[in-house]
């Protein structure tokens, strides 16, 4: 069996409890293998929130791999938790988190795996409640079936307030009804077994209808209003294998100022919430000192955006520096500023560096409020080639509203300017054995943002794209892009609603797993499973009016539906929209009484 | 600076570690422990750190050597206060020495001593298989798999008994650089040489290491 210590938990820092003194017992399932999931930064977080609770014992669960999935078959175990080795089924709570929507095949798997049945209304007293939480919890009616309730937003309050329920609820005795309802006055909480839904003939919804009176109209997200006073555990699990992200992860701020169109993080986690630098320079101190981690990487949706920047990594790299730690400075903003930082940071090997202007011309990048100019990009490919950067990566992406074939080509253009600035540098002045990657993804568009109404391109469209791409794409430059047959999926349940339950369902049953992972997606069993259910993937993808009422209509994530559609007509007119700090959009994040909205 | 022996034990679940990750988890102990570890240096500075023969994957050891240089000079009591306060469950320091110049190199290991348990049917008699001049069996070396003659790499092979109907052994074999020999391939001649005899593994544990002549490496 390949990697062993998947499986056997007792890492440092994970804890154990004695199941004698324990009251609820929370299974956090991460719907993914080991090393994914251990580098989720929400699930660091949740599981020691949870565990100083002392009647609370939060243990972890993983998919398990291919391999063992087959040896936990064959000899009839049941999916199990790290900590204590226990069949998930005898959990009070099966939580999972949902980080991306190709997880959700995996979720029902292990579902089965665990031996609790799927689907919520075949679940009875005793059983466990289901519930889900994560960025993807908001729009995730494609699941909704399976699920009992979903925290939605930030889970650091609304977890503890549903556990202190759940304690009275369990000492009188109560139904799983009693238990829900009691729940659904929670702020946050969303029960969709409490709603009906209703389609037209077409397919659209017809109408969300509450069916009971105490049932909320709509659910509104959750968040932390001070980052300084939340939560933030001292210690996290350090895994004896290598991990995707193996290293510290210090959460910056949440939220995003900058309002890129496409983007689902920078409209689902507004408003920006930074935690001060001295709280910061706290937690990196005792995370160092209680992992013995020799990295810290900084974690945001913008690391440039951070406030006291300049004050908080002159303090940081002093720690990182006598402690012989590396420090990692993700999504910076690449100006002099930056390139400054990062030179103290590397003093040894300058690495790779990674632009990503999303989209190839200037009218696409006002298109979708990606707020850098060519200009911007070229000086700072100037400036990387002359700080001695060889390896530059690009990142774009294809299929985004109102493209036209010019506005791909101009991603070959404009690579072709990059390599331009290199050349202009004298041959002896720069860097020898350049190597410039263009790497493009497929887009797919999301709910709650200002795209949540497009068209997604077909694969065949992106086909061609990609060809005409690469035709244009100068031979110096190493043009990658894959076939993206997955992006389809994705769409289909980013944009779901919840009749898509049955088609998962039944391509578990024909055994897809893994989606996310090439090499186990298998189309064919998703398109047997669409047909088998008379459901369309191409209904999910299309172009929908504004009018139309949206499946997911009965969450508020803060973001106003009036303010996604005026982003949505200014990206057709290609207007920008300003920064939250250089003048408020207006969005409605500030109905939530805190962060940038007020600084 | 200083350079310290250090002997520690991969029990329970923490015999699936591998070495690799074995050294990643160590080093963050040492880290967290605050022992003042030297480090290479170069582009890309790690602990100087070396482990006397790793042990396979899955495989049990209560004598597991590594040796650290450090910066200054530390009580081996505190080395090793330090390090288990700071060390994941099924991984333990049972002792350690500094060390001095006459003291035989880590690389030298000659012997290791195994216990072995196996579910097994049919019968191997050990007095009986040890009079055979040669024992030839199918065995994993750099060049690939070799019929090799194991019966000089024996030192030592004892049956300890029936437990629950599985069969217990102890068995010194050579060990190290030079000539290693697995218990796994003693197994193999026991169903070669013995009386339909076939083996599943319960477990296996390397109990102890030795230096030529059998000495001690504390």
């Amino acid at each position: 069996m390949e990697k062993p210590t998947r499986y056997i938990g007792n890492e440092y820092n994970s804890v154990h409890k004695d199941l004698k003194n324990i009251n609820i017992r929370f299974a956090f399932c991460f719907p993914d293998v080991y090393e994914v999931g251990m580098s989720h930064l929400g699930m660091k977080i949740l599981y020691h929130l949870l565990n100083n609770e002392e009647d609370i014992y939060c243990e972890r669960v993983f998919a398990p791999w291919v391999d063992m999935e087959e040896k936990m078959r064959e000899n009839n175990i049941p999916l199990f938790s790290l900590e204590t080795m226990s069949p998930v089924a005898d959990f009070d709570f099966i939580g999972f988190t949902l980080q991306y929507e190709m997880s959700y095949s995996n979720i029902v798997n292990m579902l089965k795996l665990a031996f609790v049945a799927p689907l919520s209304s075949e679940r009875g007293e005793g059983d466990p409640f289901v519930c889900f939480g994560g960025p993807c919890a908001y729009s995730a009616e494609a699941i909704a079936d399976f699920a009992d309730f979903y925290m939605l937003g930030e889970g650091e309050e609304v977890m503890i307030e549903v556990m202190n329920v759940y304690r009275e609820w369990k000492k009188k005795g109560g139904t799983r009804f009693e238990f829900l309802k009691e729940i659904s006055q929670i702020k946050g909480i969303y029960v969709p077994s409490f709603y009906d839904i209703s389609y037209n003939d077409d397919g659209k919804v017809k109408s969300i209808d509450t069916k009971y009176d105490f049932v909320p109209k709509t659910v509104k997200k959750r968040i932390i209003a001070d980052m300084d006073k939340v939560f933030y555990p001292d210690r996290i699990i350090v895994p004896f294998g290598e991990i995707v992200h193996d290293r510290i992860m210090l959460e910056m701020f949440r939220g995003c100022i900058r309002g890129c169109r496409f983007c689902q993080a920078g409209m689902i986690y507004r408003p920006v919430r930074e935690k001060s630098k001295e709280t910061l320079i706290k937690q990196a101190t005792a995370l160092l000192k209680n992992t013995g981690y020799e990295e810290i990487s900084l974690s945001s949706l913008s690391t440039s955006d951070y406030r006291d920047l300049k004050d908080f990594t002159t303090e940081l790299i002093e720690i990182t520096e006598k402690n012989k730690v590396n420090l990692s400075l993700p999504s910076l903003r690449l100006d002099s500023f930056s390139f400054d930082l990062m030179e103290k940071v590397q003093k040894v090997r300058k690495t790779s560096l990674t632009f990503a202007p999303e989209a190839g011309s200037q009218r696409m990048r006002d298109v979708i409020n990606k707020g850098i100019c060519e200009e911007d990009l070229l000086s700072a490919a100037k400036m990387a080639f002359e700080g001695g950067y060889t390896s530059v990566k690009l990142y774009f992406m294809l299929g985004l509203p109102y493209e036209t074939i010019e506005d791909v080509c101009a991603i070959a253009e404009l690579g072709n300017k990059v390599l331009g600035e290199y050349f202009a540098i004298e041959k002896e002045k720069r860097p020898k054995g350049l190597r410039l990657t263009i790497s493009v993804s497929s887009f797919v568009p999301k709910a709650f943002t200002p795209f949540q109404w497009v068209e997604q391109n077909t694969l065949l469209q992106i086909r061609e794209k990609q060809e005409a791409l690469k035709k244009c794409m100068p031979k110096r430059i190493n043009f990658s892009y894959h076939e993206a047959p997955v992006s389809v999926l994705e769409g289909v349940f980013a944009r779901g609603d919840r009749r898509l339950s049955k088609v998962i369902l039944k391509a578990v049953e024909k055994g897809v797993k893994f989606d996310g992972w090439a090499e186990h997606f298998r189309k064919d069993l998703w398109e047997e499973a669409f047909e088998e259910c008379g459901l369309d993937p191409s209904f999910y993808v299309r172009k929908r009016d504004f009018d139309e009422l949206l499946p997911w209509d009965m969450i508020d994530v803060g973001v106003s539906k009036k303010f996604l559609i005026s982003e949505a007509k200014k990206a057709k007119e290609g207007i920008v929209t300003p920064n939250c700090r250089a003048k408020c959009a207006l969005c409605g994040a500030a109905s939530f009484g805190g962060g940038v909205c007020f600084e | 600076m200083s350079k310290y022996r250090i002997k520690y034990k991969k029990t329970d679940a923490a015999r699936y570690i591998s070495h690799l990750d074995f050294i990643r988890t160590i080093t963050r102990t040492f880290r967290r422990a605050e022992l003042p570890v030297k480090y290479s240096q170069g582009f890309n500075p790690h602990m100087i750190l070396t482990v006397a023969l790793p042990i396979s994957v899955g495989v049990i050891s209560d004598a597991e050597y590594m040796e650290v240089e450090l910066n200054e000079e530390i009580s081996e009591d505190k080395i090793i206060s330090a390090l288990n306060q700071n060390i994941p469950l099924g991984l333990e320091i049972t002792a350690a020495k500094k060390v001095c110049g006459e003291d035989i190199a880590l690389n030298k290991i000659s012997y290791a001593k195994y216990f072995v348990e196996v579910e097994h049917s049919g019968e191997c008699d050990i007095e009986k298989l040890l009079q055979n001049e040669t024992l030839m069996v199918d065995k994993k070396s750099k060049k690939g798999i070799t019929l090799t003659d194991i019966k000089p790499m024996i030192a030592h092979l004892g049956f300890i008994g029936e437990n629950n109907g599985n069969a217990e052994y102890e068995m010194i074999l050579s060990a190290g650089n030079v000539q290693n020999l697995k218990p796994e391939t003693v197994i193999a001649a026991f169903e070669k040489y013995g009386d339909n005899y076939k083996a599943d593994f319960i477990s296996v544990t390397r109990k102890e290491m030795y230096f030529e002549d059998f000495k001690s490496v504390m």
